[in-house]
């Protein structure tokens, strides 16, 4: 079974390598023949590459620990569904993804726009050719899932912490998120080649982006909720290197989803948005790297990885690649249009971009800091959580109060007072929502109190915008339906809205207390009554162990009802882990957040006790996403003709 | 536009610098001696573990991840976090005082990067 999946990786390796190489003669030499047996090259390495992870899912299922991957991740105890999560558990069942929605996107990308944009097609082939390759490459030769061993009697197992649902669908939303970007790039590297630079592969790419865009934002909000309710330590982003990776590239996109709209129409930012679409997609890549090479959890093993220089040496030779082609094509990017004022639809989407790609460079700078320290001064430093927390707060803020103006800003030039009367109910309504926070005492946090404020009145703006499209169209449904790409945005607009207000609350305003309990005894945290009740202690084997939860169970009175368990595990191989115990209350959108965090000799234990407001709707945020998303995201027979009409357009 | 997006950004960095919110070194066992004030240290743990985390501290020693190094004693007052255990790597936040590392903050590795052995 193994020769077969290395067979199948070598076929594919082949397959994209002439892709590459045949794309590229046959674009060059404009036969079209040829150019078309490269298509149908990439096509078929994506069914060579599925039979490959077949191969390698079986092996998982079946717990067949001939495979050196399968013996490294998974154990005999583990179920079907935990064996097949562990394709994505290590470095080379990993990149086996990551070829495999490559290859399944180029080939849908390529078959989909074959005939509309043909002449931008016989040059995405070869580039996404080229970069299947390379990942092919890297599978066949330096990092292959199909190593084979003498079998040992049991598996190494899988972390208890990632034997949870959100594991399940977390990491392969992401990889389809990362992945997605490669199409859009290389549309853009393909217009720029061909020098069609023209706007539809804007047009054709446009659900590319926002797909990869929402996997990428839905999936951080799964990971979130998964370090939230079980890594137990009490908050769900940590501005760790491995999160960042997973940001930065979907800020990025951010900027890139919003400056299209401004090519699209206006002409402009042409450069700018080229330079948007390879950022995302070398920070993809990179998030990639990060997460698999370890190169910045420990900088003195960055040799011991064995896939991290050709990564590093892939990201680079991208990123010359784009820079070259955006400089080579510079004098056919130039604008048609210029800004005409500092208060426009324009110039707010500028603004905005501005600070999403500052924002993005930040916490890159943040990342890389502990590298670029060790190699440029004598020692490396680390940046902790207040730096990337001011420049959250220095960007975020702003950026959140844009959301509000840009949407009802005119285009071209604005006037400043019919902008003001615009707003009028916005400003009100957070005039209203400032003073009414500062009564109740949210005045504690000023961050958190402008944070609230800017989101009342981007949520009025929102809820204005929809009650006067719903009254000049008679049915919100229509009204949605009409503009599916504004209102599926306004409704993304809200999702961060309760994003922000549940970052804000939970971080600005949230309670955190230690307490030691002797059973029977209570404790009052802000309007909760807390009984310490009684322990329990559960023994169990398993094949890799012994281990022993302790279970405090507490029972809960005043604002809350009933008991609440958390628990200490203690096992003699993987040390110890909290089973947190939370209790929400929806009225509230507030967890009562308890960690058992130590036993004492003298029968007391210790806990730590979180209140944490408005954290449930940061989860609700990411549901709202998604559904805003798919409304945007939903076939629309105008956006095809649109780009029929720009054919006919480029052809004169 | 862009320089004065460039000059923007430039100077809110210069603030944040000027504020104070700096950075930290970053250090193992081999390069800790001769650096008061507070750090950051990566290492891999040592037994034996004695203590607990809270009133007197956890203690345990801490090695290089690599190659030899000396062993620091390390004295951790704090929540123990999961998946703590000798051979683990960690990364503390503390100072030196004396010839023991006092450490107010303690992370095990990512465990979001899968591997249920680190290093292999």
């Amino acid at each position: 079974m193994a020769d077969l999946g290395r067979a199948a990786l070598v076929v594919s390796f082949l397959l994209t390598l002439y892709a590459a190489c045949a794309g590229t003669y046959g674009a060059l030499r404009k036969e079209r023949g040829v150019a078309d047996s490269a298509r149908n090259a990439l096509v078929a390495a994506f069914f060579s590459t599925a039979v490959a992870a077949v191969v390698l899912a079986l092996a998982l299922v079946n717990h067949d620990f001939s495979f050196a991957y399968v013996s490294a991740h998974t154990s005999r105890d583990l179920s079907t569904v935990y064996a097949l999560t562990a394709f994505w558990g290590g470095q080379e069942g990993s990149l086996l993804l990551w070829l495999l929605v490559l290859t399944g996107y180029g080939a849908l990308a390529v078959m989909l726009n074959r005939r509309l944009l043909r002449d931008l097609i016989v040059w995405v082939v070869p580039i996404v050719g080229a970069i299947a390759a390379f990942f092919s490459f890297v599978l066949v030769a330096v990092s292959s899932p199909f190593v084979t061993q003498t079998p040992p009697l049991d598996g190494a197992g899988l972390t208890p912490s990632l034997q949870n649902p959100y594991m399940v669908a977390h990491p392969p939303m992401l990889y389809l998120g990362y992945v997605g970007l490669t199409i859009p790039f290389a549309f853009a590297a393909a217009a720029m080649i061909s020098g069609h630079t023209d706007e539809r592969w804007i047009v054709a790419t446009r659900r590319w982006t926002l797909a990869a865009w929402m996997f990428l934002g839905f999936g951080q909000i799964l990971g979130a909720h998964w370090a939230y309710v079980e890594v137990g330590w009490g908050g769900y982003y940590a501005w760790d290197p491995v999160e960042n990776a997973a940001l930065m590239p979907w800020l990025a996109a951010t900027a890139f989803l919003h400056s299209v709209m401004i090519q699209e129409r206006k002409g402009m930012l042409r450069v700018w948005n080229m330079v948007l679409v390879a950022l995302a997609f070398e920070l993809a890549v990179f998030g990639d790297f990060l997460t698999r090479s370890g190169v910045i959890n420990s900088i003195h093993s960055f040799a011991k990885s064995s896939i991290g220089a050709w990564f590093l040496g892939f990201v680079v030779a991208t990123a010359v690649f784009s820079v070259v082609l955006i400089l080579w094509r510079l004098p056919l990017l130039r604008a048609r249009t210029k800004l005409e004022s500092a208060l426009s639809r324009e110039a707010t989407f500028l603004y905005n971009n501005l600070l999403l790609v500052a924002l993005c460079l930040t916490v890159l700078w943040g990342v890389l800091f502990p590298v670029l320290t060790d190699l440029f001064l004598s020692q490396p430093r680390t940046m902790s959580r207040p730096y990337y927390d001011f420049f959250l707060r220095i960007f975020g803020l702003p950026l959140l109060l844009l959301m509000g103006i840009g949407p009802l800003v005119a285009w071209r030039r604005a006037s400043a007072r019919a902008l003001l009367r615009t707003l009028r109910w916005p400003i009100a309504a957070a005039i209203v929502a400032g003073a009414a926070l500062v009564a109740v005492g949210a005045g504690s946090s000023r961050p958190g109190l402008i944070a609230y404020t800017f989101s009342a009145f981007v949520l009025t703006t929102i809820v204005v915008e929809l009650v006067r499209g719903t009254r000049a169209t008679g049915s919100l449904l229509q009204l949605v339906g009409r503009n599916r790409r504004r209102y599926g945005g306004y409704v993304v607009h809200a999702a961060i809205v309760l994003l922000a207000l549940g970052i804000a609350g939970s971080s600005a305003y949230q309670t955190n207390v230690e307490r030691q309990l002797k059973p029977g005894q209570t404790t009052k945290v802000d309007g909760y009554r807390l009984t310490y009740q009684r322990f329990q202690r559960t023994p169990s084997a398993t094949i890799s162990g012994r281990q022993v939860t302790n279970t405090a169970v507490l029972g809960v009175g005043g604002r809350g009802h009933g008991t609440l368990d958390t628990s200490l595990v203690e096992s003699t191989t993987l040390g110890p882990s909290h089973e947190v115990g939370i209790q929400t209350d929806w009225l509230r959108a507030q967890d009562l957040y308890v960690i058992l965090e130590q036993q004492n000799a003298d029968g007391s234990v210790l806990f730590q006790v979180f209140l944490k407001p408005l954290v449930n709707l940061i989860w609700i945020a990411g549901f709202v996403f998604l559904g805003g998303s798919l409304v945007a995201l939903w076939p629309d027979a105008r956006e095809q003709r649109r780009l029929v009409a720009r054919l006919a357009l480029a052809r004169g | 536009m862009v320089a004065l997006a460039v000059a923007g950004v430039l100077a809110v960095f210069l603030i944040y610098t000027a504020v104070g919110g700096s950075s930290t070194p970053l250090l193992q066992p081999s390069n800790l001696a001769g650096h008061p004030g507070t750090v950051s240290l990566t290492g891999k743990v040592v037994g034996p573990v004695a203590g607990e985390g809270q009133q007197a501290g956890l203690r345990f020693s801490l090695h290089n991840i690599n190659g030899a190094s000396p062993l620091v004693p390390v004295v951790f007052h704090g929540a123990v976090p999961d998946m703590f255990r000798v051979g683990r790597d960690v990364n503390l936040t503390g100072q030196l005082q004396g010839s023991s590392f006092v450490a107010t903050s303690m992370t095990t590795k990512c465990p979001s990067k899968y591997t249920a052995t680190p290093g292999t």
